[in-house]
């Protein structure tokens, strides 16, 4: 077994778990949520499911990686293992394990177009530069073509990359706790800086058509209507599961650090909401109120219809700053920076549970262990570079980063409620806490949690087309069927809306190919680690024989 | 902005703010009681 490894300072463990949170979703993702459901009618749903669902299961992973830790594990497959009699638990651990390596591969290049971005917004480029015809050469997207090579964006995801690789071979204390105090406090300076200028903005200043207030409304004006939808509801308890970066495997990996008297209630509870305060302060009040102030209220709503600020935050933001004068590349440098240190700090999340993987279960050196890490994340996230275009990026991002999270979190906080049970369970919350933990929470913990992700898991397994459930339950009555949306997980298996085969008329490889090559491509990661597991265990069986 | 964006954006930044200052500061607290050892 590896030298036990700790962590340096409780705030940097503190910062490291918050910058595990706080990934681009703070600052694309949220805003564009709450304003397409609701605006300020969603902050009530959002908030519920964060107290309901997001800190119980915030507790639930810290309490399960503390636990497996003093066994010696810090990846998902031992704790799991260490939670109950029977063998296939450490199974339920694979996917902490698939989903960081997955998302690992797609997050990673995601990543470095922030990194790219950085570069390009200090050189100036986007002073000349349309930025949506930059981003597609960037990523190399051809008409017609389902493949790309794009060799600057390759090289930039290589960089990136080789700096993860870099930082986790350092260890825990050196490296991912260093990033966390480094990169958490000045994304929020540069947020904080960028938020004061954009609300700032007055209708006389160069560009300004409108007043940023409109858009600040935009996000926070209440529609009372949106209480009563089943989507806006939906959309909060998913905006509240993917911001906490619960389900995933690293909560529990870097609370496997902690000694077993250590409080975790208090050090969860404060990552929690310090990612809440990056998210709905500062996420909330800086793209779309600068968006709107130089674009208007109406083409902002157009935006960010689908429920992402991506579009406005990558290709309009850029030449917006344009209107800054000699700031503009500072504000585009700090704009991208802050995203690149929101996705560096996950992404380290991402690789520390696959570096201990090998260093627990086959006693593999760090150094070796990141190598490896930095192998397996640049061949799958090739994948993603070079079948951009074909829809890769955009699976990988549906099944891991969406899919295996919520399957992950629900069969966790079963295992944890009812195999490793309660009693023991909230003994391991609440030994060694700094804060009393409300007694409702082991009720929460053991029904309410659990149904709740159920009901997410359900309602996006089978969302109706456009979110309209009355209609759809209309429609199964009638003897109709269900009408499967698209985006559901029922429409992605089975391509809803789309009648193309694996080749088109011409014999060329069609973006439905793209697609179930990508899905086998998982699927069969999924089942080698599986088998990693399997393998790692019966050495351990024959050793104790 | 219409008064009940102010006033929910008002709410909700204070419960925000005041939880998120009264963890942090709890973790602050509880190190320094352990005399300023932050050791982990």
């Amino acid at each position: 077994m590896a030298a036990r490894e700790r962590w340096g300072t409780r705030v940097g463990l503190v910062l490291a778990m918050a910058g595990n949170a706080v990934g681009l979703g703070n600052f694309l993702r949220f805003p564009a949520q709450a304003a397409q459901n609701g605006g300020g009618a969603f902050l009530l749903p959002y908030l519920i499911s964060f107290v309901l669902m997001g800190i119980p299961l915030l507790w639930v992973e810290w309490a399960i990686g503390r636990h497996g830790g003093q066994f010696g594990h810090h990846s998902t497959p031992g704790m799991f293992d260490r939670m109950g009699r029977y063998a296939w638990l450490k199974y339920v651990g694979v996917f902490g394990l698939f989903t960081n390596l997955t998302v690992a591969a797609y997050y990673t290049y995601l990543e470095s177009w922030t990194l790219a971005y950085v570069w390009y917004s200090l050189k100036g480029t986007f002073r000349t530069a349309d930025p949506a015809a930059f981003f597609g050469s960037y990523l190399g997207v051809t008409r017609d073509s389902m493949f790309a090579l794009p060799t600057v964006a390759l090289g930039f995801f290589v960089v990136t990359l080789a700096l993860n690789v870099y930082i986790l071979s350092r260890g825990l204390a050196r490296g991912v706790e260093l990033a966390a105090k480094i990169g958490l406090p000045m994304l929020i300076v540069f947020a904080a800086v960028l938020v004061v200028r954009g609300l700032t903005l007055g209708i006389g200043d160069p560009g300004v058509m409108e007043s940023p207030l409109t858009g600040l409304n935009f996000v926070w004006h209440p529609d009372p209507s949106g209480l009563l939808k089943p989507t806006t509801w939906m959309a909060a308890a998913g905006q509240i599961f993917f911001t906490l970066s619960v389900g995933m495997g690293s909560i529990h990996c870097y609370a496997s650090y902690l000694r077993q008297k250590q409080d975790i209630a208090l050090n969860a509870a404060s990552a929690g909401w310090l990612n809440e305060f990056v998210e709905v302060i500062l996420g909330g009040s800086l793209l779309i109120p600068i968006a709107t102030a130089y674009l208007g209220l109406q083409a902002v709503q157009a935006a960010t219809m689908g429920g992402s600020g991506f579009a406005l935050g990558f290709l309009t933001l850029p030449t917006l700053f344009n209107n800054w004068g000699a700031l503009a590349p500072a504000a585009g440098a700090m704009w991208f920076g802050l995203l690149f240190m929101a996705g560096i700090t996950s992404s380290l999340a991402m690789g520390q549970p696959i570096l201990a993987f090998f260093e627990d279960e086959y006693r593999m050196s760090r150094i070796r262990a990141a190598v490896l890490f930095g192998g397996a994340t640049f061949a799958l996230g090739f994948l993603c570079v070079w079948l951009y275009p074909g829809g890769a990026f955009d699976e990988f991002d549906f099944w891991t980063g969406t899919f295996s999270l919520v399957v992950f979190g629900l069969l966790e906080v079963i295992a944890f409620g009812w195999i490793f049970g309660m009693e023991r369970g909230w003994a391991e919350i609440t030994r060694g806490a700094d804060i009393a933990v409300p007694r409702f929470f082991r009720f929460v913990i053991r029904y309410v949690t659990p149904l709740f992700i159920l009901v997410v898991f359900v309602g996006a397994f089978i969302q109706p087309t456009g979110g309209h459930w009355g209609a759809a339950l209309w429609s199964l009555f009638q003897g109709e069927g269900w009408p499967f949306g698209p985006d559901s997980v029922m429409g992605r298996l089975f391509h809803v809306g789309s009648a193309e085969g694996w080749l088109d008329a011409n014999g060329r490889v069609t973006r439905t190919a793209i697609q179930d090559g990508t899905r086998t491509v998982l699927l069969l990661v999924f089942l080698g680690i599986a088998w990693l597991v399997h393998l790692a265990w019966r050495r351990k069986a024959r050793e104790a024989a | 902005m219409t008064w009940s964006a102010w006033l929910l954006l008002g709410v909700t930044w204070t419960i925000i703010a005041y939880f998120t200052g009264r963890f942090f500061l709890g973790v602050l607290r509880a190190t320094e009681e352990s005399e300023g050892n932050d050791e982990y």
